[in-house]
């Protein structure tokens, strides 16, 4: 039983980590969301159908900025936009608001709101948390 | 008495096999609506052969460690259409995401269907020009997501009816 208890010890604090996580994708929506914004242009080719990347033009007090970052988090996972998708919302040409970080203007976003990594973390959050209660149940009703 | 917990785990495949249920029923809406949407004149630009490897299980009986690997194909198919005088670039087939199969001959015959430089009818969206598609009433992905449903929710619901009996006895 104390294996039990054990595994069910550890499934609780990767819940925990992962409950973390949920807190940590909020917060920086919530901070990025309200970086000021500017008008920009998206300049990457068709070419993002094949996997380039999406790139934009931006102008912060004059001075003009490429950038990639379409939202926060790893890229790859299998509930990330596919290339299609991107292109989809991103074609060639199309005017975007850019939110910029004003204390170095070089770093932005398009969609600072992006909330998929808090739901996966919600997801695992969930998962490991399930699996800790039942395992730790599975203990104390041996116990009892 | 069946402890609460022994019933978490079939119901959390029934929750999951109606999760997929409502993506395949919402797939199925969202293609009978794109099929309204309106047609530009189109041409495919080229196909592509996809393989996907995925790693099925490891024979370990001679002490060594052998990778075996299941082939999944699928075919991408690359068109270009114009709407307004702006050009516009896709490779969506249909709603949902692209389904892969394990035999070549379906990703075959789509490569088949769509010869490079053939005149293909694109629905597009007519409040984002960018989003069309050449099959919007091919429910391949749709028809994925209820067999997924039925695969997950199946079983779970079949437990949880052992389950109910073997409690009332």
């Amino acid at each position: 039983m104390i294996a039990f208890c054990i595994v069910g010890s550890v499934f609780l604090l990767l819940a925990l980590g992962c409950a973390q996580g949920i807190f940590h994708w909020l917060r920086k929506a919530h901070v990025t969301s309200r970086w000021p914004t500017v008008p920009g242009k998206v300049t990457s080719s068709w070419e993002v159908l094949n996997g380039e990347r999406v790139k934009y033009d931006y102008a912060v007090n004059g001075k003009r900025y490429v950038g990639h970052q379409v939202s926060w988090g790893p890229r790859g996972g299998t509930a990330d936009p596919t290339c299609q998708e991107l292109a989809e919302k991103y074609p060639p040409g199309r005017e975007v608001t850019v939110y910029y970080d004003p204390a170095h203007p070089a770093t932005a976003v398009l969609q600072p709101r992006n909330l998929r990594n808090a739901a996966m973390s919600a997801v695992f959050t969930v998962a490991f948390g399930v699996f800790g209660v039942v395992f730790l149940a599975v203990a104390l009703a041996h116990a009892s | 008495m069946i402890p609460w917990f022994v019933w978490l785990m079939p119901a959390a495949f029934v929750a999951l096999g109606g999760v997929f249920a409502l993506e395949a029923v919402g797939l199925r809406r969202q293609g009978r609506a794109y099929a309204r949407w309106p047609v530009a004149s189109g041409r495919i630009l080229g196909t592509r052969r996809d393989v996907e490897l995925v790693e099925n299980n490891d024979d370990r009986r001679d002490g060594r460690r052998h990778e075996q690997y299941d082939t999944f194909f699928g075919a991408t198919v690359s068109y270009a259409y114009q709407v307004a005088g702006r050009d516009y670039r896709s490779t969506r087939l249909y709603a949902g995401r692209p389904v892969l199969s394990g035999s070549p001959k379906i990703a075959e015959a789509t490569m088949a269907k769509y010869p490079p430089g053939a005149s293909v009818s694109v629905f597009y969206n007519p409040a984002n020009p960018a989003e069309a598609m050449l099959e919007p009433l091919n429910f391949a992905s749709a028809n994925l997501a209820l067999t997924a449903a039925i695969g997950f929710g199946g079983p779970g619901l079949l437990v949880l009816l052992l389950l109910s009996q073997a409690s009332v006895a």
